[in-house]
């Protein structure tokens, strides 16, 4: 099987998925590939009706969130390429060639490829013109199976959702390899902007993704960083806002975050991860 | 207008209500077939649509042959894939106009909406125009457009240059859109059955700004309700230039617009003796600003600005017309009977 494509679901509609299965499998025959299709359901209660296009639909009792869902995917995954998709994903007719050509080429060292998410992508620093970036989104990206294997997978203990990409993709760079940007594979998210033209975020979003920022800073020994946010979100509300803080603080005490070796922190770049001029609320 | 406030001018509903109780959206794209990827992005942006469109008009417009075949490829694979309903319709000739004008005369939804090949909307953008055609059926529904400088390769790849950037006002002004057009052809949709039974039409002979010579037509006579939601962006593409005219030519059709515009106005006015729809809000407006020191002192009113303040004064002074067509009491019904000479110093 050369490429498996991997999503989670929770609480995403049938319809979604199947369009997403579709996209990508036309999308792989394209690029003349043997593909198939995994979920994984954290959803508490299972789809009653099959999932058509998935040759894998595994529900999972618990909620192993997306670092757990994805990892449990690939155990059943038989492909030497991942992709990593959120559900809601239409793929371009040729995206998949595009990243397999990314992360093939010759004389390079390419760990991940990370395809452009329209209409609104993730803004982030990369080089216009080899694609190399210092992350990759987890939303959609290609990954060799024994790369993935190698770096030790998604951090389900310290990042069970949100910056656990940032996290695997600075894992990859640390073993040597590169992360590239191909932004001719694009893919469909379903973004909203704000009626002040910037993405949409769920008060939910916000919240986990910057106790997972903060975890991230302390596991890759950036101290200062998470210093900068905790006074950046006390300084913008005006008062203290504990529940990111907290949260943060208690993952910490559980040791739920293990902190990397030095000498392969130094990899760690905050540049993009911390949008300039974002509101931390 | 907005969607959800109330205005002292609001529309009252038109039997035509009736005829669209769950409204339908034709989306218009148009295409030369000259960029395959951004086409491809803009089918995919169709798709991810939260209230899917009724049909694709997919013009293709002026295409060579490769270039048709490749359409008719993305059609097939939207229609199979992406589970769209695309029509192709090859426009051979005519100006940029043609192909927006063969779109009204075969769309079948309540609404039509439009989209170049190289533009974004978000999940939203279909549901905000067919929402607001639920309340108000005989309006042009305009959405929020934001503008992003883009970079794009050979291959099909883009990035953002800048941020997306909101340079156009959130409400719709008929005054201010003359002097300048701030609704890309992305942030309106259009009631096809007033369309068609006012007989609007693009100007075929414009090169370029058909979409604003045709904005001015519809809000004039339709009038326009603003969605607050920032639902399609426009990419624009630092290394290209907007079409191939000279700015010398821009000028001068941009020119000839404003004048047949105004002229139609002039005569809507003096001789129709009301208000336009579109104009009612600018009016109100303009009332409003009744303090001197709100008026620049070195702003030169156009002759035929001029004349139109004269056509208002005029059309002021018949106060039956005047109960009609403002709702009595309201601020604008005032001020048209009391200080119609205040009229005279506010548009620039």
């Amino acid at each position: 099987m050369d490429i498996s494509l991997i999503t989670v679901r929770y609480e995403d509609d049938a319809r979604s998925l199947e369009r997403l299965a579709a996209s990508f499998r036309y999308s792989a025959r394209s690029a003349g590939l043997t593909a198939e299709c995994i979920v994984v359901d954290n959803t508490p209660s299972p789809l009653a009706q099959p999932l058509h296009g998935y040759e894998k639909y595994i529900h999972s009792d618990q909620n192993l969130y997306h670092s757990g869902g994805s990892n449990l995917a690939a155990d059943h995954a038989g492909g030497r390429l991942l992709l990593f998709a959120n559900p809601d994903l239409i793929l371009g007719a040729n995206a998949v060639l595009r990243l397999v050509r990314g992360i093939e080429s010759n004389g390079a060292r390419w760990g991940v490829a990370e395809g452009r998410q329209i209409p609104f992508d993730h803004p982030k620093p990369f080089d216009e013109a080899t694609g190399r970036t210092p992350w990759a989104s987890g939303a959609f990206m290609l990954i060799e199976r024994s790369v993935f294997d190698r770096c030790g997978r998604f951090d389900a203990s310290s990042l069970p959702m949100y910056c656990n990409d940032v996290d695997l993709s600075w894992r990859v760079r640390a073993s040597g390899l590169d992360i590239r940007y191909v932004s001719s594979a694009y893919a469909w998210h379903g973004k909203r902007l704000t009626r002040e033209g910037s993405v949409e975020q769920s008060p939910h979003e916000h919240r986990s993704s910057v106790s997972a920022l903060l975890c991230l800073a302390h596991k890759w020994r950036r101290d200062d960083v998470v210093d900068r946010v905790i006074s950046m979100l006390r300084g913008e509300s005006g008062r203290p806002r504990f529940m990111q803080v907290d949260d943060f603080h208690r993952r910490v005490a559980e040791g739920l975050v293990t902190r990397v070796d030095p000498s392969t922190a130094q990899v760690a770049t905050f540049e993009g991860v911390i949008p300039g001029g974002t509101r931390l609320m | 207008m907005e969607l959800d406030s109330c205005s002292p001018v609001d529309v009252t509903l038109s039997p035509l209500a009736a005829r669209c109780e769950s409204p339908t959206v034709s989306v218009a794209v148009r295409t030369q077939g000259v960029r395959p990827e951004s086409l491809e992005e803009v089918l995919l942006c169709l798709a991810g649509q939260i209230t899917a469109p009724l049909e694709v008009l997919l013009l293709a417009h002026r295409a060579r042959p490769a270039e048709l075949a490749r359409i008719r490829r993305q059609a097939d694979w939207a229609r199979a894939v992406l589970g769209l309903t695309v029509i192709e319709l090859e426009v051979p000739d005519g100006g940029r106009a043609q192909p927006l004008n063969v779109a009204l005369d075969v769309a079948s939804g309540c609404l039509l909406c439009f989209l170049d090949d190289d533009d974004h909307v978000s999940p939203e953008w279909v549901s905000t125009f067919a929402n607001g055609h639920t309340r108000h059926p005989t309006s042009v529904i305009r959405c929020q457009t934001g503008v992003r400088e883009v970079s794009r390769t050979q291959d099909g790849g883009m990035w953002s240059q800048s941020r997306i950037l909101l340079p156009y006002a959130r409400h719709f002004s008929w005054l201010e859109h003359i002097r300048a057009n701030a609704t890309p052809i992305i942030g309106f949709a259009i009631p096809l059955s007033e369309v068609r039974d006012h007989e609007l039409r693009f100007d075929d002979s414009l090169p370029i700004v058909e979409d604003w010579d045709f904005l001015l037509t519809c809000s004039r006579k339709l009038g326009v309700v603003d969605t607050p939601a920032v639902t399609a962006v426009y990419n624009v593409d630092g290394r290209a230039m907007l079409s191939g005219e000279p700015a010398a030519t821009w000028r001068q059709v941009e020119a000839g617009v404003r004048t047949r515009q105004w002229g139609l106005l002039e005569y809507e006015v003096t001789q129709a003796r009301e208000i336009p729809l579109g104009l009612r809000q600018d009016v109100a407006r303009l009332l409003e600003v009744s303090r001197p020191h709100e008026v620049r002192e070195n702003e030169m009113l156009t002759k035929r600005q001029r004349l139109f303040m004269r056509a208002m004064r005029a059309y002021s002074r018949h106060v039956d017309t005047v109960q009609r067509a403002i709702p009595p009491g309201s601020a604008v019904h005032r001020a048209l009977r009391d200080t119609a000479y205040r009229l005279g110093g506010f548009v620039r």
